[in-house]
């Protein structure tokens, strides 16, 4: 167990600015009151630091614009401290996903051994910054074994909670697919007044919600929004009844235009299922895989009920996450 | 204007200029001076000259961000990209205006570009009444810059009202 560490806090809202001594909130200002932490250390919390005091300290917690990765390669250097240990740089910026200077937040370690980690939630606003139970959280996880998992790169022994603050949201491209052409297929079951249109009696109250969801009814209700979804829908031919009647046509038919995207998609029922475990913990729900398996397999999606179903699960996922 | 390329743009202007550098860094310390009375002429010279007049040249790229918010913001983007972007061009056309209008309908987007419009219109309308006051920087009347601090107050409020209503546009692009 290692003790005694220095943290070393760079932020550069929080510094003093030119003549007023004010402090501005950042995304490490609640770091910069002094803290108890948890964890396997005993910190000690250098506050308001320069970079020279971050570049000596094997910790350091580092508020750089998400621009500026000039900066932040410049404190990702193996630290001038005497004690021994791995050097570990965090940063927090108000963009995010893009800290590190490549696009991705992922951890990584570099070539001199420095393991960067990412806060990848963006922080617009001093209300979104970290609180200071999530610093000792954030702060408490950097013990001997979860550092020896990111550099292992094994992610399977990442506790959530690292995963929470330090791993990029899951990719969920296919899923939010599925959403948008759900709310195509089902616009074609919907009159423009707002009500389920051509589908059975059974399946009416579950298309209703499906379609209040995707805010068909609020479109429909009159006004500005009724002009907007004329003008959207094309006016003269894709608003009128024949034209939607042509479109609930194509959306319904197996290997329809608008479901090809997906179902040209190779492995698309263990990609969905692969997606879906990133954010919910169990199966995919029933009518998603009906759905899922109509599309890879090029077959007619006749059940108006299934795939508004399959849409509230989708919307209840997605909102989740 | 890719969603991306937008959230990084408004990061910019907003986040790092307009409200950490001209709200609370320039802005509020400048009024707070003057309200303290026997303000230091250097410091305000400073202000007017490097600071205040930040304005006007990042006005442009402000106005361009919020014109392309609707656009950049909206769902309609995912046709653009796999797997949708694989869709037919008949089919784009009409999902994405359809997805788009959805969009619209659920979030009152229409309503909050409207407020970012009008707080920027009224921050931009008190910013031109004050600026004869500190455009010309090395020869400041500083009683008369004294005697309206009622009117940068209100000019600072505007500008928080603009940086609120900036910050309550949508973060990503939102499907459901």
């Amino acid at each position: 167990m290692l003790s005694c560490v220095n943290i070393s806090i760079y932020d550069h809202d929080t510094k003093p600015v030119n003549q007023s001594d004010k402090a501005l909130p950042g995304p490490v200002a609640n770091l910069m009151d002094s803290i108890e932490l948890k964890g396997s250390y005993t910190w000690s919390l250098k506050h308001k630091a320069s970079l020279a005091d971050v570049v000596s300290c094997r910790i350091a917690v580092v508020h750089v614009s998400g621009t500026d990765n000039e900066l932040w390669q410049s404190v990702c250097v193996p630290h001038s401290d005497v004690a021994p240990g791995p050097t570990i740089r965090i940063r927090a910026s108000t963009v995010g996903k893009q800290n590190v200077g490549n696009g991705s937040c992922e951890p990584y370690v570099t070539k001199d051994s420095v393991i960067c980690l990412s806060l990848h939630q963006s922080f617009d606003s001093s209300e979104n910054a970290p609180s200071v139970s999530d610093w000792q959280e954030i702060l408490g996880l950097l013990c001997a074994d979860n550092l020896l998992a990111i550099v292992s790169g094994d992610r399977a022994r990442w506790p959530d909670a690292l995963r929470k603050y330090f791993c990029c949201p899951p990719s969920t491209s296919l899923l939010v697919a599925l959403a948008v052409l759900c709310q195509g297929y089902l616009a074609m079951h919907a009159s423009s007044d707002g009500r389920p249109e051509g589908v059975k009696n059974g399946e009416y109250e579950r298309v209703s919600e499906a379609l209040e969801s995707m805010g068909w009814v609020t479109l429909c209700r009159g006004g500005e929004s009724r002009e907007l979804l004329i003008e959207a829908l094309m006016t003269d031919d894709i608003a009128s009844k024949s034209a939607r009647t042509e479109l609930r046509r194509e959306v319904t038919k197996g290997g329809g235009d608008s479901w090809k995207p997906l179902a040209e998609e190779k492995d698309l029922v263990i990609r969905f299922s692969n997606e879906w475990l990133l954010i919910e913990s169990s199966e995919l729900p029933e009518n998603l895989k009906w759905l899922i398996n109509r599309i890879a397999d090029n077959k007619s999606i006749d059940d108006p009920g299934k795939v508004a179903q399959a849409y509230l699960d989708l919307v209840g996922a997605l909102e989740a996450k | 204007m890719t969603n991306e390329f937008w959230q990084e743009q408004r990061s910019a202007l907003h986040h790092d200029w307009l409200k950490n550098q001209f709200l609370v860094a320039h802005l509020r310390p400048f009024i707070a001076r003057l309200a303290a009375g026997k303000p230091d002429p250097i410091r305000l010279t400073e202000f007017a000259s490097q600071d205040w007049m930040k304005w006007t040249t990042n006005r442009s790229e402000l106005i361009r961000l919020l014109d392309t918010a609707e656009a950049a913001l909206s769902p309609m983007q995912l046709l653009d990209r796999l797997p949708l972007s694989a869709c037919t061009p008949e089919t784009k056309v009409w999902l994405g205006g359809l997805v788009h209008v959805l969009w619209l309908a659920r979030n009152s987007i229409q309503q909050k570009t409207i407020d970012v419009e009008t707080a920027f219109a009224e921050a931009d309308v008190r910013y031109q009444a004050l600026d004869p006051l500190l455009r010309r920087p090395y020869n400041l009347d500083i009683h008369r810059l004294m005697q309206s601090i009622p009117e940068f107050r209100e000019f600072e409020r505007a500008v928080q009202r603009l940086s609120d209503c900036i910050h309550g546009l949508p973060h990503s692009i939102q499907v459901v």
